[in-house]
């Protein structure tokens, strides 16, 4: 019996061993296994769905400390799961009738214990005698041979992994519950305030971004804005200062330059070569997906899940940026030269030496991310086709040669002034002619001067300009901090820095501190400092690579994070009372900011709340007064994106303004916008502008 | 009284909470810097920073707070 991941990827293991490529699916009810044959051999392939079994707190109360636990199956600890019990059935039946058991899970830490707890708890197998397939692409040639090359489990890479699921549980399970029950303490309310191991110091890097941005003045500068013209051409020329930091001397420059002539003093030729980009690890594919398509890192790696399962990419959770001499490139190249889209790049590529560029990081496990070259058999979404895109078009610029550009610089002179004149000329474009549309060179000519040349200064201005604020995080530079600190892992680190927003600690696309994070961050730094610092959670990331490495054991590691744990949570004990009383008034804070939009304008008394209906689920603005059976004015609300109430009133209608982001997109609008005048005009406007666009659309100003 | 005159958390100084103690530790020291380079008086000074897009939303309010103070 051979254990996979997901069914797409059972499906795909036993086409490939089948030796007529055509394995039976064999259906009970909503689930499924396959039948394949393989030299004489039958062999079943079931399917997980991820995680079969989680960690449960095997002792009473809903209380903390709480350090016992035991692998259950995953629907008891989350009800939505209950789909996994027939699977679970299924496997545990067909177990019993099995030669042996072979691991075909993702080769990494989750997969190896997905695999090794499957064989333990739903097979009732001794793991010892289990088998592991180890492959990085879902091609029939990778599983063939991993199948060939089967290996003894890595016992190693399971226990950092069954211990990281330990200790992550142990420090959420525990921190989670002495916030919230200092709440209760304080307020009598139930209110979740969750924290975990690696969640408060990304709040704290969050929050320490946020308190530079509170906190700056900006200081004024003067820029220079300097044309030139000779021979009736005019063009921009660059004040060798970039910032004057007095008005006085802004304008001294500027009366010094104004209508004078300058002297092209010498034309400077920079050559600069740059090579390739290196191959496409996950952390460099999501951010480079970020700045193209905006997707966040959790979608970026869902969507390479995706293109994997399907098997059009390698293994996408890989820190690797090398692709292994082993790789049969030939065989990519000739693969994706099938493909209209990139048919000539890759015959032109297949007519050079197959050498790609390499970029420095290594993983043991996986090479970095490229294509198989293997065809699209079904229509892929918009998404999935530009992550593919981008991943086969940095696949093929790892072959190319360098980028060739000059850089150039006039130096000119008038009095004591030094101006330049940039420009930039590409003289070969080597490996960016395959990375198009990713790489944008804003090429621009020099104007036709000479050293010598006299230009005349045309205009010259000054400009009052202010020194800019840190920028705030966004998902792709928030998740490389966590990665260049070495908190969490290539698998985890998306999941955390969604959950800092989905948990209410930080608001919109660009992680902008609530005041419910504040609260957080004030009260954990002023009581338990410990639980915000990066330097404990980056300890116990080298105690758990300790284990894999086979220099330290799951026991140690476990008894360790224990005493530490105890010391945090009995100092916490200690200040229960405190720190219960600044969260309640921090969420008080949060709750006000966040959901109140000022007086009802009905009864005059109440208070207009941004509420949820029990019933739809929908979430619609109401009066506090509801409840007494006072008032029952409400307004509708967009169901979609987040919503933050704005300090202002709308011209038209003078109701409350809101504001609404959805994605990457944010507007305004008041809470009465179904009946505002101003909406309504808007609306009108739009109306004529689609009506006249149409009509030029079918020609209708020439009828 | 013992809670910040702007937001309402614990005092840290006299007037204000940690936060907002810092942020009025930055306006007074950047109103030497705006004074050397654009020759400002305090209450331009106070005006034009309070008006910026890139003002952090602390500073602001201390600003606030501090017209008000001397308007009162």
């Amino acid at each position: 019996m051979l254990v996979t991941e997901k069914p797409s990827a059972a499906k795909k293991i036993a086409k490939a061993l089948d030796d007529g490529k055509a394995p039976r699916e064999i259906k009970k009810g909503k689930i499924s296994y396959f039948e394949c044959t393989k030299g004489g051999q039958n062999i079943i392939v079931v399917y997980a769905l991820g995680h079969l079994y989680e960690l449960k707190q095997s002792e009473k109360g809903w209380t903390y400390p709480r350090f016992e636990n035991e692998w259950v199956p995953r629907y008891e600890v989350d009800k939505k799961a209950m789909n996994i019990k027939p699977l679970i059935s299924l496997i545990a039946k067909l177990s019993k009738n099995v030669d042996g058991v072979i691991v075909a899970t993702d080769y990494d830490i989750e997969g190896s214990l997905i695999g090794y707890l499957t064989v333990k708890y739903a097979c009732k197998a001794e793991p010892e005698k289990a088998k592991r397939m180890r492959f990085s692409a879902l091609t029939d040639t990778d599983l063939e041979h991993a199948f060939e090359k089967m290996t003894e489990l890595d016992f190693p890479m399971i226990e950092s992994g069954q211990v990281r699921h330990e200790v992550d549980w142990l420090y959420g399970i525990n921190l989670t519950r002495a916030l919230t029950l200092s709440i209760k303490k304080a307020a009598g309310w139930f209110k979740v305030v969750s924290t975990g191991r690696v969640q408060g110091p990304t709040l704290s890097f969050v929050a320490e971004k946020e308190k530079e941005i509170n906190l700056f003045v900006p200081l004024p500068f003067w820029f220079i804005f300097v044309v030139g013209e000779r021979e009736g051409e005019k063009f921009e020329l660059e004040y060798s200062k970039k910032q004057i930091q007095s008005k006085k001397e802004a304008e001294k420059i500027v009366e010094e330059l104004s209508g004078r002539d300058s002297v092209v003093k010498a034309i400077n030729k920079k050559t600069v070569e740059q090579e390739p980009n290196p191959p496409f690890s996950l952390s460099s594919l999501q951010s480079e997906a970020y700045r193209h398509f905006g997707f966040k890192p959790s979608r970026t790696l869902d969507i390479a899940q995706s293109l994997y399962l399907d098997a059009l990419i390698s293994y996408p959770r890989t820190s690797s940026e090398q692709l292994p001499d082993t790789l049969n490139l030939k065989s990519i190249l000739t693969g994706l030269s099938s493909m209209k889209d990139y048919s000539a790049m890759s015959k032109k590529v297949l007519k050079g030496r197959l050498e790609p560029i390499q970029g420095k990081k290594t993983d043991p496990a996986h090479p970095a991310i490229h294509p198989t070259g293997e065809k699209p058999t079904k229509r892929l979404t918009p998404s999935e086709k530009n992550l593919y895109d981008l991943i086969v078009k940095r696949f093929l610029s790892l072959f190319g040669d360098s980028l060739v550009k000059n850089h150039l610089r006039a130096d000119i002179e008038c009095g004591d002034h030094k101006l330049y004149l940039r420009g930039l000329q590409i003289l070969k474009s080597g490996w960016t002619e395959y990375y198009q549309p990713y790489f944008k060179a804003n090429e621009k000519a020099l104007p036709d001067i000479e050293e010598g040349d006299s230009i005349r200064i045309d205009t010259v201005e000054f400009e009052e300009k202010y020194t800019q604020p840190p920028a705030r995080f966004n998902p792709s530079s928030l998740l490389k901090l966590l990665e260049r600190e070495n908190l969490g892992t290539k698998s985890t680190r998306a999941r955390i820095v969604d959950s800092v927003k989905s948990r209410g600690y930080t608001i919109g696309e660009r992680f902008e501190l609530s005041t419910l994070g504040y609260a957080l961050y004030d009260t954990l730094g002023q009581h338990i400092p410990v639980m915000l610092s990066s330097e404990m959670t980056r300890q116990l990331e080298k105690e758990m690579d300790a284990i894999q490495n086979g220099e330290s054991d799951r026991i140690a590691v476990l008894e360790h994070t224990k005493t530490i744990l105890l010391e945090i949570l009995e100092k916490f004990k200690k200040q229960e009372d405190q720190i219960g009383e600044e969260l309640v008034k921090g969420l008080q804070r949060y709750w006000k900011d966040t959901e109140e939009l000022g007086p009802c304008p009905k009864c005059l008394d109440g208070v207009l709340r941004i509420v949820q209906s029990p019933k739809t689920g929908k979430r619609f603005v109401g009066c506090s007064n509801y409840k007494d059976g006072k008032c029952d004015q409400t307004f509708p609300l967009p169901q979609k994106g987040t919503i933050s109430p704005l300090d202002k009133l709308c011209p038209y209608c003078d109701h409350r303004m809101i504001k609404v982001i959805s994605g990457r997109r944010a507007w305004e609008t008041c809470i009465n916008w179904a009946q505002c005048p101003g909406r309504k005009e808007e609306l009108e406007a739009l109306e004529k502008k689609r009506e006249k666009q149409t009509s030029a659309d079918s020609g209708g100003d020439y009828q | 009284m013992t809670q910040c005159r702007i937001c309402g958390r614990n005092l840290s100084s006299e007037r204000f909470c940690g936060y907002h103690e810092t942020a009025y530790q930055n306006v007074r020291e950047s109103f030497n810097e705006w004074e050397s380079r654009a020759g400002v008086t305090w209450t331009e000074y106070l005006d034009r920073v309070s008006q910026l897009e890139e003002t952090g939303a602390w500073v602001i309010e201390v600003i606030e707070y501090l017209m008000r103070e001397d308007d009162s």
